[in-house]
């Protein structure tokens, strides 16, 4: 720093500098005298010019601030620009201004103001003279730096917040997909490209370069055996992945789209996400943000992977329950009534409002076969609920359809369901694993009236409407089904004239909670009359509409009629 | 729906579980871990489980019951079902149980 050598004595009143200095020729201010050294002690950097815009003195911190000021130079040589152009008075008229200098330790922002007039001791000139001028000079590059540091932490976090809200609730695997490649585009990278696998399926989603609606697409899992360092990166569960060449050629193979992102640098970030899918995000190009991947940055794209990943673990998983859901049902759906001859049948099946709560009712016809025209049916409950009750009443169901053909009489059947049942629970150690049921059979007579043979265990006994309206129990009881090995069941048998109805229904019906009390044998037998004379079919959706008014909105378990009737 | 409460009192021979409330899919897990819990160190030489409270009953709270009184079995102590009246006396006679547990 030679321009210290030489440097005149400066004068300077600091302490009455104001900041708002007029931009008008300031007051002038009695100069005092002030040793070099005063002046040199302070951090704020000085410059005094005269009207010439001449440097006739500045200060150390002035001289670090801007290394080619040179004092009995004209100021403009200290190449910063805005100084000079203040110091002629062609600034704003502000006398404050802020600059950005090169300097050799990197680019310094500047701070500047005008200050009052300053004398420099000794003269030359001994007063200050008309015009001459005072600048203080701030080094504010840490300042600056401080605030960008803030607004790019707030930016990212306002990305990511968004993101989030983006991501969360999409609840659909192709959806999430397409959102989480659309979203890191700009801000993340200029394309992107999401590899997942998924139960037997590999779906990716790919932008543009720049951006666009993402392309989607679906293969079998086999096709990963073609882009073999694809699989390798999406099994890879944390770390980054070397990317070469490779990486566009086997994306481009597995989505058929020219090598996205070609030309362009990739990255590739193995999402974490656990157990549910594997998950790859490639990034093609430069951001659009520029600017170096500085730290901050690895942090925003591992934040945003890392919400990706949960927004598609949450989406593969509910795909997965809605699926489930949807076999449940298809498992439950109430099976076809057959067309016979000289018996009509009727039935109602109402499942459980919630499909995970969905119960074990179930009830089965089966046309008659053989010479004997018998036609068997099943109507029954197993306990639990969704998926236990449906693979319970699966198996119910199952070893009925298997066993009548062995037995069709209802007493003998009943016992070897029981012994099946207490079988397939005691090799697999469940625990009780129970089935309450009524089944039979009916057989057209001659004389148009059709004959019952009917056999209960532990479920309620089947109803008998007379065509006059007249209402009976069939008085017919038995044990639970596949709870004992003693269990005991009752077997009866009913006649039905022309227009009888049989009744059979599920615990639902007389268990259907209300406002205030249980719907009851008694409300069911009391609004049967109503239905004498009517068709099967019509009995059944009479009554489980009086249920659902019963409800009046309650939650409801499953509720299952099954009406076997004389033709009238 | 009234919820379930449980109490279970040890006499020096028998643990006595008192049953109050509806004993169904949402609540029957909690009586199978009381019930559990009775059996459990030190088995009593009896398990009484009162149902004199029990509101309702479906086929979840008669599967607890039924496992309860097999484990009983197995840990040599005898089991007694006492108490129960409307809806799940109705439950127990339908499915036999109230033979069963005599």
């Amino acid at each position: 720093m030679d321009g210290r050598h030489g440097v005149p004595t400066c004068v300077a009143d600091v302490g009455t500098t104001a900041d708002d200095t007029p931009s008008t020729a300031p007051a002038p201010v009695p100069p005092t005298a002030v040793g070099p050294g005063l002046i040199d002690g302070l951090d704020e950097g000085v410059v005094v010019c005269d009207r010439a815009g001449v440097v006739r003195a500045a200060n150390a911190a002035a001289r670090d601030l801007l290394p080619d000021l040179r004092v009995g130079e004209v100021v403009d040589v200290a190449r910063c620009e805005v100084l000079a152009r203040a110091v002629h008075g062609e600034g704003p008229g502000t006398g404050s201004f802020e600059a950005v200098v090169e300097h050799p330790e990197g680019e310094r922002h500047v701070r500047g103001r005008r200050g009052p007039v300053l004398g420099p001791t000794p003269p030359p000139p001994p007063e200050p003279g008309e015009g001459d001028s005072t600048w203080f000079l701030r080094d504010v590059t840490g300042e600056h730096a401080r605030t960008d540091t803030l607004l790019a932490a707030q930016e990212r976090a306002a990305f990511l917040a968004e993101a989030g809200r983006a991501l969360h609730g999409v609840l659909h695997l192709d959806r999430t997909a397409r959102r989480v490649v659309a979203l890191a585009v700009p801000r993340l990278a200029a394309g992107a490209v999401l590899v997942m696998r998924h139960d037997d399926q590999v779906i990716w989603a790919a932008t543009e370069l720049g951006g666009g609606r993402p392309r989607l697409g679906h293969a079998a899992a086999s096709a990963l055996t073609r882009v073999p360092r694809v699989a390798a990166a999406l099994a890879d569960e944390g770390g980054g992945v070397d990317v070469d060449p490779w990486l566009a050629e086997e994306l481009a193979t597995l989505t058929g789209l020219d090598a996205p992102g070609s030309g362009a640098p990739l990255r590739a970030c193995p999402v974490p996400v656990t157990g549910v899918v594997d998950a790859l995000v490639v990034l093609a190009g430069p951001r659009a943000a520029g600017g170096d991947v500085t730290d901050p940055e690895e942090d925003l794209l591992s934040s945003y992977v890392a919400r990706a990943g949960a927004a598609l673990a949450a989406a593969a998983l509910h795909e997965e329950q809605a699926h489930l859901g949807a076999v449940l049902q298809e498992s439950l759906a109430a099976p076809r009534l057959p067309e016979t001859d000289g018996v009509v049948w009727g039935a109602a099946y109402r499942p459980a409002r919630e499909t995970m709560r969905v119960g074990g009712d179930f009830y089965e016809v089966v046309g008659p076969r053989g010479e004997e025209g018998r036609s068997a049916f099943l109507l029954g409950d197993v306990c639990g609920k969704g998926i236990e009750a449906a693979v319970l009443s699966g198996r119910v169901r199952q070893s009925w359809h298997a066993l009548r053909l062995l037995e069709d009489r209802p007493a003998r059947l009943l016992p070897l369901l029981n012994t099946a049942l207490l079988d397939a629970v005691a090799t697999r150690d469940e625990g009780p694993r129970f089935a309450t049921m009524v089944l039979g059979d009916a057989r057209p007579q001659d004389d148009g009236s059709v004959a019952l043979r009917l056999a209960t265990g532990g479920h309620p006994p089947p109803l008998v409407l007379r065509a006059d309206g007249g209402v009976e129990t069939v008085p017919v009881a038995g044990m639970l089904v596949g709870g004992l090995r003693e269990a005991r069941f009752g077997e009866a048998e009913v006649l039905l004239g022309p227009g009888d109805t049989c009744l059979l229904y599920s615990d639902g019906v007389v268990e259907a909670r209300g406002p205030g009390d249980f719907f009851g044998e008694e409300r069911l037998a009391a609004a049967l009359p109503a239905c004498a004379g009517a068709p099967a079919a019509v009995v059944c959706e009479y009554l489980e509409q009086t249920v659902v008014e019963w409800l009046d909105g309650h939650d409801h378990d499953d509720v299952a009629l099954l009406a076997i009737q004389a033709p009238a | 729906m009234a919820d379930l409460t449980i109490r279970t009192e040890r006499t020096d021979s028998d643990a006595i579980v008192s049953v109050g409330g509806d004993l169904d899919y949402d609540s029957h897990g909690r009586l199978e871990q009381a019930l559990d819990a009775a059996l459990d160190g030190g088995p009593p030489s009896g398990l009484v489980v009162d149902l004199a409270d029990v509101t309702y009953c479906d086929s979840c709270g008669l599967r607890v019951l039924l496992g309860a009184q097999a484990r009983a079995r197995d840990v040599g102590a005898t089991f007694v079902l006492q108490g129960a009246q409307g809806q799940p006396a109705r439950a127990l006679k339908l499915t036999g149980l109230d033979q069963v547990f005599g």
